[in-house]
């Protein structure tokens, strides 16, 4: 297994990638791993290692990225809008690509990895889509973070008017109001999702009011976790080991090499 | 945008990524940025990554990665003494980057356990020009860590209605029975010790005047004319190291020319909110300009 850091993109936009690579590649499908974004980006970090580490070691190569404005690529997160995060994916696919000779692309997103990954859906087309604690509605996703960052300001050493005013910060990121609204609009519909489909996490699909829950091409599976991408609880994880094996073990059927396709 | 990956090490397995200026300062020192607590290399609210461009945009150099076990960097199995892997880590990155002949002297940068292995890798290292220490002081405390931590707290918003019923809500305490009992054990514990004089001898006990090991250590580092930058903010522990210092530490520190500190009000341990973290990016910037240009 090789872990390969490289920077990829314009100069003006440079992305971070992180290619995990196989010692032998036995699956003709890669993995593109959307991270979410912000204080959850940080948080998740050892998780998406561990993830990228395992699918490598099963053969399947797999890259992460940070997106335009997050992380290690250029820009910064008050510049980020939906439109910079969909083209992060969009760009960062094809890099992949290019770098494996693989053309087959597995999009796996988390929290708002996933409503990325959904709304590049259409551009890519990838073989599968796996949702890991997806963030179902951008408006409530939005909201939830205004409301723990005002939980925070309320048990910190921060007085209330020392915060910036026009745009939102949202604990430790700042971002500008068109992107809160942009996310707001955002929503998880699998109606029309004709792909292959993972949804891993604490909310069934079908549970939801939804017609989303009627697709056949979505397999539920629970995840062993509550919210591992914060330090809310006392049973989080900070690297999920249950949740990556099921990925992994989701995953690798899908991209059998057999003697016919190989 | 100029930003690139580095591997510094032979196997090609171990990267970091270095910002550099457009026009690089000759004999300018690399700012080496060193992990807070297993936050990997972005920082804690990705401050590194911030901080690092506005080092670049006044034209310093700067390098972070992960140590090993964190971040990224968890092709290494070496687990048993991680503070000696820490340094042995760190000495493969400057060995690297002076053996390439791209830099000379460093400025180690970190945050809480950062800071403190900033300045314990400086005390063995002459290519350390200076250390950047934000919120680990390597300095006896004053106060009683935690509990004044709580006192300024409570004293700062005396006066504020919001906190006051946040307090008085008992949200947690209602939502697991479990807290309740604990609560209540903590503070009968904590009554019995007060009334039994038993704090006293705690708080004497977790004073390190009694062991002056690290006092001894500053002398040497400041005498070699190693640059020191302080930073600490008010939601932290090191606060009373800095604004009620040792006596000794008066003497034998803070006179020094080398030696500069910076407080910064109304921020947490880990500069969540953006106004603190402009203040410390503004602080350590002003730093490196004045001390290293």
């Amino acid at each position: 297994m090789n872990q390969q850091a490289a920077y990829f993109g314009l100069h003006f936009k440079r992305y971070f990638s992180l290619l995990f690579e196989p010692a032998s590649i036995t699956s003709r499908c890669v993995v593109l791993i959307c991270n979410p974004i912000g204080q959850e980006n940080i948080r998740t970090n050892k998780a998406v290692i561990h993830l990228g580490r395992e699918l490598a070691g099963q053969g399947i190569p797999a890259m992460t990225f940070d997106y335009f404005g997050m992380g290690d690529s250029s820009g910064r997160s008050e510049d980020m809008t939906s439109h910079s995060c969909l083209e992060s994916i969009t760009e960062s696919a094809a890099y992949l690509k290019s770098q494996t000779g693989i053309d087959d692309v597995i999009l796996l997103g988390i929290r708002m990895g996933g409503l990325f990954a959904l709304g590049s859906d259409a551009v890519i087309r990838p073989k599968a889509v796996v949702l890991w604690h997806p963030v179902i509605n951008g408006a409530a996703y939005v909201e939830e973070s205004r409301r723990e960052h005002r939980k925070w300001l309320l048990g910190s050493f921060v007085p209330k008017d020392g915060l910036f005013k026009k745009k939102t910060e949202m604990l430790g990121f700042l971002y500008s109001e068109s992107f809160n609204e942009q996310i707001s609009r955002m929503r998880v519909d699998l109606h029309a999702m004709n792909r292959t489909c993972l949804w891993l996490g604490n909310t069934d699909p079908k549970s939801m009011d939804s017609p989303a829950g009627e697709n056949k091409h979505v397999t539920y599976l629970a995840s062993a976790y509550r919210k591992f991408w914060t330090k809310s609880g006392l049973d989080d994880a900070i690297v999920p080991i249950h949740d990556i094996r099921c990925i992994v073990n989701w995953i690798k059927p899908l991209g059998v090499l057999t003697p016919t396709n190989r | 945008m100029l930003e690139e990956v580095i591997y510094y090490e032979e196997r090609g397995t171990k990267y970091g990524i270095i910002a550099h200026p457009a026009i690089e300062k000759k004999e300018a020192p690399l700012v080496v940025f060193l992990n807070a607590g297993l936050v990997n290399r972005q920082g804690p609210n990705g401050i590194y990554v911030k901080l690092s461009r506005d080092l670049k945009a006044a034209g310093f150099a700067s390098f972070r990665f992960d140590l090993p076990g964190i971040g990224d960097n968890i092709n290494d199995s070496r687990w048993s003494s991680k503070t000696q892997f820490y340094a042995e880590e760190l000495r493969s990155v400057i060995d690297h980057f002076r053996a390439a002949g791209r830099f000379d002297s460093f400025i180690l940068l970190g945050l809480c356990t950062g800071a403190n292995m900033a300045f314990d890798y400086a005390l063995g290292e002459n290519a350390v020009k200076g250390i950047c220490m934000i919120n680990g002081t390597r300095m006896p405390q004053g106060g009683n860590g935690g509990r004044s931590i709580r006192v300024r707290y409570y004293r700062k918003y005396l006066t504020d209605i919001r906190r006051w019923l946040k307090f008085l809500s008992f949200k947690k305490l209602l939502r697991v029975p479990g807290y309740f009992i604990l609560v209540l054990v903590v503070i009968g514990g904590k009554a019995w010790s007060l009334l039994s004089g038993k704090a006293k001898g705690k708080a004497a006990k977790k004073d390190p005047a009694a062991g002056p090991k690290e006092i001894t250590w500053w002398p040497v580092l400041l005498n070699r004319g190693v640059e020191v930058f302080q930073v600490v903010s008010e939601g932290s522990e090191s606060f009373d190291c800095i604004d009620n210092p040792d006596k000794r530490v008066a003497d034998l520190v803070v006179s020094r020319d080398n030696y500069r500190e910076q407080i910064i009000y109304d921020a947490d341990h880990t500069f969540t909110s953006i106004v603190s973290q402009k203040a410390l990016i503004e602080g350590i910037v002003r730093w490196c300009q004045s001390r290293f240009n």
